[in-house]
């Protein structure tokens, strides 16, 4: 598994012309995580890859995502808590290092408290763009905040979130309450009491193709 | 004698894309402070994520609220929702004016690379700079660096220039 995440980094690499040598030796953790790490990837799917170094120079390469962190921010109280550091420290595959900072792994409310303002921010976005929207968008739209719903669930149970098939695997085989989902709606601020658009996005959603995140 | 009225058709199309493209999606760069005069522009960068403000709606303290990393955070991370969003709307208004052949009643949701690629062939310098430009305003978890956000923006005006130079 892991030289199979290798050798497509290294394929991504070489043909974006960057240094696989480099970024290893820079670098004093490089973790797999996502739909490849838990092995829920899509032929199309990117490689998302956390890279722990001291260059913080933003990476660009065709199929690969990178997310960049400076040692010393590793072990701080900002990244344990987040929703990124509790996925990878579950799904997460070590090419390189051990990921010590593991052990310091809690969901904050800050990182809840960031998930329900994400909820909030994309279902105002849709409610306003709603009319203007060509369906497959409107479809998108739904998608996108069905995972956000699912995600701030899993954040508020402290359950680490999961790549993002399985939670569209979940919602499909019915594994996921749309009762749940709407009362964490109608929690938040903004958009309380829910609209009934809402409702209707949830409900369109149980039809929809899943799109990309 | 049967290609010059698509190619006609094309050069509406691209046209009016641009249009679309400049009235939705560079003016939705202004939200973060970019594009705009730099005493409003200083403002909203202090501000920071969209949506954030430096209350916890349920009144109880935080004991790690203010510290440091999280003022660095704000500082440089945006919510790319709003820029998203926009080109979602320039790209349903060119699908709705049938702007894009074969797009009449898509399946899926086009990316602009997309759009791009069926107007300007697979090989065109622009679907490769419209990827770009998607890639930077996708951000990850949640937020875009604001240096992406720029970017994203210098990348865009090119692309609309370069599709309906402004005339001078």
């Amino acid at each position: 598994m892991t030289s199979d995440h290798n050798s497509y980094l290294l394929s991504r690499l070489t043909s974006a012309r960057l240094g696989y040598d480099q970024l290893f030796s820079e670098a004093s953790e490089v973790v797999v995580f996502g739909s490849r790490a838990a092995g829920v990837n899509g032929p199309d799917s990117d490689l998302d890859l956390l890279v722990i170094t001291p260059r913080m120079d933003r990476i660009y390469a065709a199929g690969l995502d990178f997310v960049l962190l400076l040692p010393e921010d590793a072990t701080g109280m900002f990244w344990c808590g987040s929703e990124l550091a509790s996925h990878i420290s579950q799904y997460g595959k070590w090419l390189k290092g051990s990921g010590e900072w593991r052990q310091n792994v809690r969901i904050s409310r800050r990182a809840v408290l960031r998930k329900r303002q994400r909820v909030t921010g994309a279902a105002v976005n849709a409610f306003e763009r709603w009319s203007r929207l060509h369906p497959v968008f409107q479809t998108r739209y739904s998608v996108t905040l069905r995972r956000e719903l699912q995600r701030l669930d899993l954040l508020m149970r402290q359950i680490p979130i999961t790549p993002t098939p399985m939670l569209d695997a979940e919602w499909q085989a019915g594994l996921t309450s749309t009762e749940r989902l709407l009362s964490l709606l109608h929690d938040l601020p903004l958009i309380s009491p829910v609209p009934h658009f809402i409702e209707q996005l949830l409900a369109r959603d149980s039809k929809a193709v899943p799109a990309g995140r | 004698m049967k290609k010059r009225p698509r190619r006609r058709k094309n050069s509406k199309a691209i046209s009016r894309i641009a249009e679309l493209l400049r009235e939705k999606v560079i003016d939705s760069f202004g939200w973060y402070g970019i594009a705009e005069p730099v005493e409003e522009s200083s403002q909203k960068v202090v501000n920071g994520e969209q949506g954030v403000t430096d209350d916890d709606e349920s009144g109880e303290p935080d004991e790690d609220e203010f510290d440091e990393e999280e003022y660095e955070e704000r500082q440089y991370y945006y919510d790319p929702s709003d820029v998203q969003g926009a080109l979602f709307e320039a790209i349903s208004t060119a699908i709705d004016e049938e702007l894009i052949p074969g797009y009449e009643d898509p399946k899926h949701a086009p990316s602009l690379a997309e759009v791009f690629e069926v107007l300007l062939g697979r090989d065109s310098e622009l679907r490769e700079k419209a990827e770009y430009f998607e890639e930077l305003i996708s951000g990850y978890d949640d937020r875009a660096h604001i240096d992406d956000l720029r970017e994203a923006y210098s990348v865009l005006v090119h692309i609309v220039d370069q599709l309906a130079p402004t005339k001078k």
